[in-house]
């Protein structure tokens, strides 16, 4: 057709153009895109693709020859592929249930109801994400440990004490801590996305209320369902801290196996089961993502069903049994998620009922006196601050790059949304394991060796694990922007590159704002990764301090929770206003 | 299968009911402080397409939701087939309903769309429920759509299958809610007949909602204006066209010119030809420069001996296409009114020729056939006839 004179005489008006401005800098600009496609894709195969690599080529060679040893040895092992395989899937099962089952209301209560501070609350569902996993850890420590607040309820009961952990069941709701929200995220988009037209239309053909709600909106539904379940899989399945910490010996998935693997030297087995691990993860993704481009038509234009008020004008024993459904939801939802974060912080200045700041004395304390080998609080806030930093540095320009690229139309665009999505499908063990092997034990090319540092490898690490999540802030509003905008800027005579700068980020920069508070967020909380590249080296940070003291004193890992919980509020918060002011 | 005996199916057997009139009477919605409808009246004759035509805003949408049962009302009543729909939910009122967004069910076939209605209902005339979406979706012409997904067809082609969604289980009553609106004109134009035509053959009432005055004017048995959560005026298209009511049905259907004037005196300006019983008289009208003679003077027509008499203020409006236009003082025309103006502006419209005069200081519209053309600036006498002129407003 005439597809490639078209772009031949739009190709010779863009030289004339930029011939006739006598302006090279419109050419470079030009290739400004294709440019930053490459820094970043050469940036993600150095900080990413490469180190899992390494972790696969562990697996599959031995002295140099290629044998599959290590991995055959694990695949045909019972134990690995029964017992811990079993557990790791059977603990992620029984999550992703709980976490439905604690999502659901949610997403009820935020589409289906009008109240003050709703907005709020459903921004909120996306602060459990950025939580630190040890600070949960420390904070079902300080509520359901033998310590905890639970039993100091119950003996001032007159009841017996509870031991509850560590056990499946803290593994479970810690679980749902983190995954409820995504799941009540997820399906309240959906909620809010269906169209009242056709419930009205439901009703006027015969549907009564309930027959509408299971014939029009549960199918809506279902798919965001559908998503929710099947990330808290995903996420669940190669959870770390939560299962080490709460778990134990007894209940250890398979990450926490290979991390004992990696503190034992034995690489060949860790990276065989990252290999397991990553397999069955990736699988999922990709099932995922296939499932979830068939579902992609998206609808614009809908009106949404109307909110009912929570207080409403006139009482009905329908109206009243829905209202106390909402009120039987809050109390469980004050008991998963603020219970163990006031727990924690009440632990750390309380003994035996008695406020106190021994737990803090005892961090200071072992600042001035601990031995050598001692994790020590100061440099544990300075580490974790000085690796967020470096951390927002390599992982916001990656992620708005892989936002602006995810947004263009151009084939093979799924290819790059896959690649540059797979870090949230591959564990930060896995990621640290490979930058351990890859990068920080050195690299043979050309006749050097490249080494890095522990320090380096950390905030490759955590820029790996945060800038997704700039992406993921990014890329809907870019998508969103009404192309006219850039057509204007176009005609008007900018560039495609300097388009995005004058017109596209802009007007996203909110997105970008949230995105880097979230990279400084996930930085500071980071454990997996970090706890395999910290080992035995002076880079530990804040949640690896915590880890040190969790299960042997509630109020020193209390405190340091307390210090943690706080360096990341205030990290968010001056995120968000400089970025706010910045932007003017 | 089948519809269940219990709460679902309160529509009962009895499918394919005649069609039903509808009453309303003092219809009321608030909320909070705000008035969406303020005392809304009117009725609708069965087999009638009625239509209710205002700004967005008017409250028109209202109106049709409480007929749906989508809202209730705060005052009023509302019949359908002589009962009260008073406490009657919408899945009992047998009222189908198509919206503007076409609100098509996602996860359904068109056919599954097309058959919903008849889980709660059987089909009319004995039929199966097949054969029935299959006639439904001859009817809209779209034959062999059932298995497609809705997402597959084009605006008009989902506007067609919500009106045969609606239409399956025969209901008693349609509700239209801008459901043009999505469109682009053309189809707009092709589909809105269609729907005219569909609606005579099933002989279906039909309440139409819609803020296009063209669309309302062409396809309605009577037309309601609503303005402000209230009715202005119901009537017959032409009815409604020819001699509105009040100044906002004068300035909202149609090209218009609405003048607002003072009366000075009686039969000064123009001829005698008002109509017998009438008499005319001399309208000021404000802003128009006083010249030489009677050129800022509009003749109205007025009932002789009522109360219209010098000093009393009126709003009046003449057609557009009723205008003569003619180039520079040329005569135009026994009885007619000659009022010298320049033109401003012009605009050609095909047919004809739309233009912007200057009446002494007074904006006025008129329309000529399009084979004639005016230059800007040109001089030209606009003829009025007196019985053209209409008196919408008097205080």
């Amino acid at each position: 057709m005439d597809g490639p004179v078209v772009a031949a005489l739009r190709r010779r008006v863009n030289e004339a153009r930029a011939a006739a401005s006598g302006d090279r800098s419109v050419a470079a600009e030009r290739l400004a895109l294709p440019l930053l496609a490459l820094v970043a894709a050469l940036l993600l195969a150095l900080l990413f693709y490469y180190p899992v690599a390494t972790v696969f080529v562990d697996a599959v060679v031995e002295d140099g020859r290629l044998t599959f040893g290590p991995l055959v040895a694990v695949l045909t092992d019972r134990f690995y592929v029964g017992r811990v395989l079993g557990f790791t899937a059977y603990q992620a099962l029984l999550s992703t249930g709980l976490s439905v089952l604690l999502g659901l209301p949610g997403a009820w209560v935020l589409a289906r109801f009008e109240f003050r501070g709703r907005r709020t609350l459903r921004s909120v569902t996306m602060v459990p994400f950025v939580l630190p996993s040890v600070l949960v850890a420390a904070g079902f420590y300080a509520t359901f440990g033998a310590n905890g607040s639970l039993n100091t309820v119950l003996s001032a009961l007159g009841l017996p004490a509870v031991d509850l952990l560590p056990s499946l069941g803290a593994i479970l709701v810690a679980h749902a801590f983190y995954n409820a929200p995504l799941v009540t995220r997820v399906v309240t988009a959906a909620w809010e996305s269906v169209d009242a037209g056709a419930v009205e239309t439901a009703r006027s053909l015969g549907a009564s209320r309930r027959r509408a709600f299971r014939d029009v909106v549960v199918p809506q539904l279902l798919p965001a369902v559908l998503t929710g379940a099947a990330l808290t899989f995903v996420f669940t399945f190669a959870s770390f801290a939560i299962p080490l910490a709460l778990g134990g010996a007894q209940f250890a998935t398979i990450e926490v196996f290979i991390y004992s693997a990696r503190r034992q030297l034995e690489y060949g087995r860790a990276a065989s089961l990252a290999v397991l691990e990553t397999g069955v993860s990736l699988s999922l993704m990709a099932l995922y993502l296939r499932y979830e481009r068939e579902q992609s038509a998206r609808r614009r234009g809908v009106r949404t069903l109307v909110r009912r008020p929570l207080v409403p004008d006139s009482w009905t024993r329908e109206r009243l049994v829905r209202r106390a459904a909402v009120a039987g939801y809050a109390v469980v939802v004050a008991l998963v998620f603020l219970a163990p974060l006031a727990s924690m912080i009440y632990a750390s200045v309380s003994v035996e009922g008695r406020l106190t700041l021994d737990a803090y004395r005892f961090l200071l304390e072992r600042q001035t006196t601990g031995a050598a080998f001692q994790v020590k609080p100061f440099p544990a806030v300075v580490n974790s601050l000085v690796f967020a930093a470096a951390t927002l540095a390599v992982a916001l320009p990656l992620g708005v790059a892989m936002g602006v690229l995810t947004t263009r139309r151009f084939r093979g665009r799924w290819a790059v949304d896959a690649l540059s999505m797979a870090p949230l499908a591959v564990s930060g063990i896995v990621v640290g394991l490979g930058l351990l092997r890859g990068l920080v034990f050195g690299v043979e090319a050309f006749g050097y060796r490249f080494t890095v540092t522990g320090a380096v490898a950390i905030v490759a690490a955590h820029a790996v694990a945060a800038y997704p999540f700039v992406v993921r802030t990014v890329a809907p509003p870019l998508d969103r922007l009404d192309r006219a905008l850039v057509e204007s800027a176009r005609a008007l005579g900018a560039s495609r590159a300097r388009t995005v700068l004058d017109a596209e980020l802009p007007l996203v920069w909110p997105g970008v704002v949230a995105g880097a508070a979230f990279a400084v967020a996930i930085s500071i909380g980071e454990f997996d990764s970090t706890v395999i590249l910290a080992e035995g080296g002076g880079t530990y940070t804040m949640p690896v301090a915590v880890e040190r003291f969790i299960g042997r004193r509630l109020g020193p890992a209390t405190a340091m929770g307390t210090v943690l919980l706080a360096v990341t509020a205030a990290a968010f918060v001056v995120v968000e206003r400089v970025g706010g002011e910045f932007r003017g | 299968m089948g519809s269940d005996p219990g709460a679902d199916d309160a529509r009962g057997g009895d499918a394919g009911a005649e069609p039903a009139g509808v009453r309303v009477e003092d219809l009321r919605v608030e909320y909070g402080a705000t008035t969406a409808l303020d005392g809304v009246d009117f009725r609708v004759e069965p087999g009638e397409f009625f239509t209710l035509v205002g700004p967005s805003g008017c409250g028109k949408t209202t109106t049709l939701r409480c007929l749906a049962g989508f809202e209730q009302p705060t005052g009023g009543t509302v019949e359908i087939g002589g009962e009260s729909m008073a406490g009657v939910p919408p899945e009992a009122r047998g009222v189908g309903v198509v919206f503007q967004s076409y609100a098509l069910f996602p996860h359904m076939t068109v056919g599954e769309n097309v058959a919903y209605g008849l889980r709660f209902a059987d089909p009319p005339g004995g039929t199966t429920r097949d054969e029935r979406v299959a006639e439904l979706l001859a009817l809209v012409d779209l034959p062999g759509f059932a298995d497609r997904d809705p997402d597959t067809l084009s605006g008009g082609q989902q506007q067609r299958v919500a009106l045969a969604r609606a239409l399956a289980p025969a209901p008693r009553l349609l509700l239209l809610d801008e459901p043009m609106s999505a469109l682009d004109a053309r189809l707009r134009e092709r589909l809105r007949v269609q729907v005219r035509e569909i609606q005579r053959e099933v002989g279906l009432t039909t309440v139409y909602v819609t803020h296009d005055q063209e669309e309302a004017l062409s396809v309605s048995d009577r037309v309601a204006v609503v303005n402000d959560g209230r009715i202005e005026q119901v009537g017959a298209p032409r009815e409604l066209y020819d001699a509105p009511a009040t100044r906002f049905v004068a300035g909202f259907l149609g090209d218009n010119n609405v003048l607002d004037g003072t009366v000075t005196g009686h039969g000064a300006a123009g001829g005698g030809s008002a109509a017998a019983g009438a008499t005319l008289a001399d309208l000021d009208v404000p802003g128009v420069r006083v010249g030489d003679t009677d050129a800022h003077v509009l003749p109205v027509p007025v009932e002789a001996g009522g109360s219209v008499r010098p000093g009393a203020t009126l709003t009046v409006c003449v057609r557009p296409e009723r205008i003569r236009v003619r180039r520079g003082d040329r005569g135009v025309g026994e009885g007619r009114a000659a009022l010298p103006a320049t033109v401003e502006h012009t605009e050609f419209l095909g047919d004809s020729t739309r233009l912007r005069c200057d009446w002494n200081g007074v904006a006025v519209t008129a329309r000529t056939g399009g084979e004639r053309s005016f230059a800007v600036g040109e001089g030209v006498t606009l003829g009025v006839d007196p019985d053209d002129v209409r008196v919408v407003e008097q205080e």
